[in-house]
């Protein structure tokens, strides 16, 4: 064979096994359609590392985080299927051991869903903070035309993100504690179950003041809100049983990073109750450094 | 954001081995000649292209050499400068700052408000505070009346302890000495610092605390403001130092962990912003050209041998 045809091979060969190089970078086993008793702690362990890192995505999403893992979300639903199907395929035998493995597959199965869930509940909530934000800082500040417009922003995607975290909770509360393998997976699974419970009532929270601003009127709304900051300074707030009803039911303590502002929100229950203008003391300046009699000694 | 990008290598002590290297490459290429004398010698000039047979001669020179690069795992570095905004203020954990607690101890601290009184929760809220303020964060506690008086400074389980003992006992309430007091201090410190003041505003002694409060915008000193159950003076205050006021009061009080975690993310950014440390830097390393030369020394091997070069 002459020289050149050699070379030709060669080429030909090496090009061969630089494809096969780059090949083998794109493989990835398919997952399996069932799983063996023996792959069980592999995705228990995997079912508690994923809820551990959704907690903490939806956590930093809540104060402002921008994380995201979607590819941790399908990979918890596949875990939760296989986990599940284990459960109820008889692979796992008969016996005390048997029964507590089929028992802890399901919990761990749920805490895997339950990570998918609190994952796009996460995605959820980073889609409306924005608006969130918007409303409740304008409320705060008496701008209830700006509050009313990031309400109607906020209204369609609050239930959506209710609904997810509704789900994350009905999957949390499906998990038997005991079930669980070790003491840190009951941390995380606490964990978990504290922060989707925050969330959730964080929402209602929203939820109750975008009513609020939406189903009011917007002047009398203002007008209410100014007379809690001036101390009654602003009459013809006659008529607004339901305005306070509503007030009083808002729970500053459940809206988490909103809570300042939904306290601050609420405070115009003031106006009404007659507490408005709440004294502190006057702001009186003092006598100048070592100067004079002060005013008071309080 | 702001980027650059370099080069280099992981294991740059590996070069040293490019000598060896570069022997061993120049003795396989006069292996290679002389071979090819030999055989010009006893059967003539060899058929085929010359430039190929020099370039499957070269491919084993160029395939040590290239091993001898890939074992030293050049890369290809990618720094980007990052400023950091109030979303993300958990990046700049690590970053030492000093804050300095004002609590007003005045006696109109003792007054009742929603069920327990002024000072329980301000202290309730300063807890709080402190709880999330992380070990990096040196706390310098202040209690003040009528007079200013230093009480702690260290950590913030430390200055947690350190409130149990304050009580809302003493006469007059000097606001303004307060907040020079604590502009002084953390000029002193030498480190990015924030001041956060609680008190009822009630001023009646001292020097003007308007007055004492624009010297922090000057001096680009973040003040975040805390008025428990009445604002007083503090409005006029917080908007003279450009810092941010929040009320305490019974219907905020629910949501202490909101107005604590609120105000100190906003303590902290501001004073790093201030000193212009509010930004991390993201390295990102590419090795994979290390892969790539190790995959092309290894083709030029096997091209050279396959092209009839002995090794």
């Amino acid at each position: 064979m002459e020289a050149r045809y050699k070379a030709y091979l060669a080429a030909a060969a090496a090009a061969a096994l630089l494809l096969a190089l780059l090949a083998a970078t794109y493989y990835r086993p398919q997952a399996q359609a069932s799983i063996g008793p023996e792959q069980l702690p592999r995705l228990f362990v995997e079912a508690a590392q994923g809820l551990n890192e959704s907690t903490r995505i939806l956590n930093s999403t809540v104060l402002g985080g921008n994380e995201t893992s979607p590819q941790l979300a399908a990979r918890m639903e596949e875990v939760a299927r296989l986990l599940s199907e284990a459960a109820r395929s008889g692979a796992l035998g008969e016996g005390a051991l048997a029964e507590r493995l089929r028992n802890a597959s399901e919990s761990y199965s749920r805490m895997a869903l339950a990570a998918a869930r609190l994952e796009r509940l996460a995605e959820e909530i980073r889609g409306l903070r924005g608006d969130a934000s918007a409303m409740m800082d304008a409320a705060s500040r008496c701008d209830i035309g700006g509050a009313r417009e990031a309400a109607s922003r906020l209204r369609g995607r609050l239930g959506e993100a209710r609904m997810e975290a509704k789900e994350a909770l009905d999957a949390l509360s499906g998990v038997d504690e005991g079930a669980l393998l070790s003491a840190a997976h009951r941390r995380i699974y606490r964990g978990a179950y504290d922060a989707a419970l925050k969330a959730y009532l964080m929402l209602g929270e929203l939820d109750k003041v975008s009513a609020l601003l939406l189903g009011g009127d917007p002047g009398k709304l203002e007008k209410l809100c100014t007379a809690s900051r001036c101390g009654g300074c602003s009459p013809g707030l006659e008529g607004m049983g339901g305005v306070a009803q509503q007030l009083s039911q808002l729970r500053p303590g459940d809206a988490w990073v909103y809570g300042y502002r939904e306290g601050l929100i609420k405070s115009w229950l003031s106006a009404l109750t007659g507490e408005g203008g709440r004294s502190g003391r006057s702001g009186g300046q003092g006598s100048g450094a070592g100067g004079g009699l002060p005013s008071g000694e309080d | 954001m702001s980027m650059s990008i370099s080069a280099g290598f992981g294991k740059p002590y590996m070069l040293g081995l490019l000598p060896i290297a570069a022997s061993i490459a120049v003795f396989l290429w006069a292996r290679s000649r002389e071979r090819l004398r030999l055989i010009a010698a006893s059967m003539g000039p060899p058929r085929g292209s010359w430039v190929l047979r020099e370039g499957l001669a070269m491919a084993k020179v160029a395939a040590v050499l290239l091993i001898v690069l890939a074992l030293a795992q050049p890369y290809v570095e990618n720094r980007v400068e990052r400023r950091i905004d109030i979303s993300d203020t958990g990046l700049l954990r690590s970053k030492p700052v000093v804050v300095v607690v004002l609590l007003d101890a005045s006696k109109s601290m003792g007054y009742p408000m929603g069920g327990e009184t002024r000072m329980e929760a301000a202290k309730r809220f300063l807890r709080g505070f402190l709880e999330g303020v992380g070990a990096n964060t040196t706390v310098h506690l202040v209690v003040f009346a009528g007079n200013t008086t230093p009480l702690y400074t260290g950590g913030p389980e430390g200055a947690a302890k350190a409130l149990d003992s304050v009580e809302p006992v003493y006469r007059y309430t000097a606001i303004g000495d307060a907040l020079a007091y604590a502009l002084g201090f953390i000029r002193a410190s030498g480190l990015p610092g924030a001041v956060l003041l609680v008190s009822d505003g009630g001023q009646n002694y001292g020097s003007d605390p308007v007055q004492a409060a624009s010297a922090y915008r000057r001096g680009h000193v973040p003040l975040l403001v805390v008025a428990v159950d009445g604002p007083g003076v503090l409005p006029d205050v917080a908007a003279a130092a450009g810092g941010r006021l929040y009320r305490l009061d019974p219907y905020t009080l629910p949501a202490l962990s909101s107005v604590s975690g609120e105000a100190w993310r906003e303590a902290r950014l501001e004073a790093l912003q201030a000193r212009g440390e509010a930004k991390i830097v993201e390295v990102e390393r590419n090795y994979s050209a290390s892969l790539v030369l190790a995959v092309f020394a290894a083709v030029l091997v096997v091209v050279s041998a396959l092209g009839g070069e002995p090794w």
